[in-house]
């Protein structure tokens, strides 16, 4: 295949070639970190509670004794959002 | 409830006071820091927690590392050689394009690993069969097949 760069008349440096990705062999090894991999001091974990029931209309959420549990920073629900 | 386990882990003796209920997966990467076997979906759709045990290719989500009391354990941190030469499984995998965003990477090595050792002239089938509970979300499965099969071709080989 012809990899001439038509104005030039040279190779091209980059276009038509295999250029090794940077991070892959730190992938292939498992060493690459990822968010999950990050560890911070004092950092809080969360978790989605999602509706049993598709298309539903919420009508209240009763987020007391999520709140009263030891070691529970925050429940947020709709209500926290700002509204319009 | 804790119960002391001994494993080989990347042919290391290891002895590990472990809590019942952790998962092989947790052991690895929450316990001893092992941060190369992923945790995808945390319950055997994904294979991105694939690790071999005593020969098989496994999800370590769904094994308990209670069960890993006397096996011999391969993660993708053992592969590699420790001067950083990389198995023949990761070069081809690097060469060939067959890592994008690398989550998915060391299962899937780990999977093929667990294959090759097998049947070290696996068809083409046998690999997509082997492959099968590997999931890539950047869908480029057609470079990892060939990843795995210029490894084959080379038999183990680098070069």
């Amino acid at each position: 295949m012809n990899n001439l760069n038509p104005d030039t008349n040279r190779e091209f440096s980059v276009v038509g070639k295999r250029i090794p990705k940077l991070d892959a062999a730190q992938k292939a090894m498992g060493r690459a970190e990822y968010i999950q991999d990050i560890k911070l001091p004092g950092m809080l974990f969360g978790k989605i509670l999602y509706s049993k029931y598709a298309h539903a209309d919420i009508v209240k959420i009763d987020t007391s004794k999520a709140r009263a549990l030891s070691g529970v920073h925050a429940v947020l629900t709709g209500e926290d959002v700002p509204k319009k | 409830m804790t119960t002391n386990i001994s494993f080989l882990l990347n042919g290391d003796k290891i002895s590990y006071e472990i809590k019942d209920h952790w998962t092989l997966l947790h052991l690895l990467r929450e316990e001893m820091g092992l941060i190369g076997t992923k945790e995808g979906c945390g319950n055997g759709e994904c294979g991105a927690c694939t690790v071999i045990v005593d020969k098989l290719a496994i999800n370590s989500c769904l094994y308990l590392a209670i069960d890993a009391d006397g096996a011999s354990i391969e993660t993708i941190e053992g592969l590699a050689s420790t001067n950083g030469t990389l198995h023949p499984l990761q070069q081809s995998f690097v060469d060939n394009g067959g890592i994008q965003c690398g989550f998915c990477s060391p299962g899937m090595i780990m999977s093929s690993k667990a294959l090759l050792d097998e049947n070290p002239e696996a068809s083409h089938d046998e690999i997509k069969h082997a492959l099968a509970g590997n999931i890539c979300r950047c869908t480029g499965y057609v470079q990892i097949l060939e990843s795995v099969e210029v490894a084959r071709d080379k038999g183990g080989q680098n070069e």
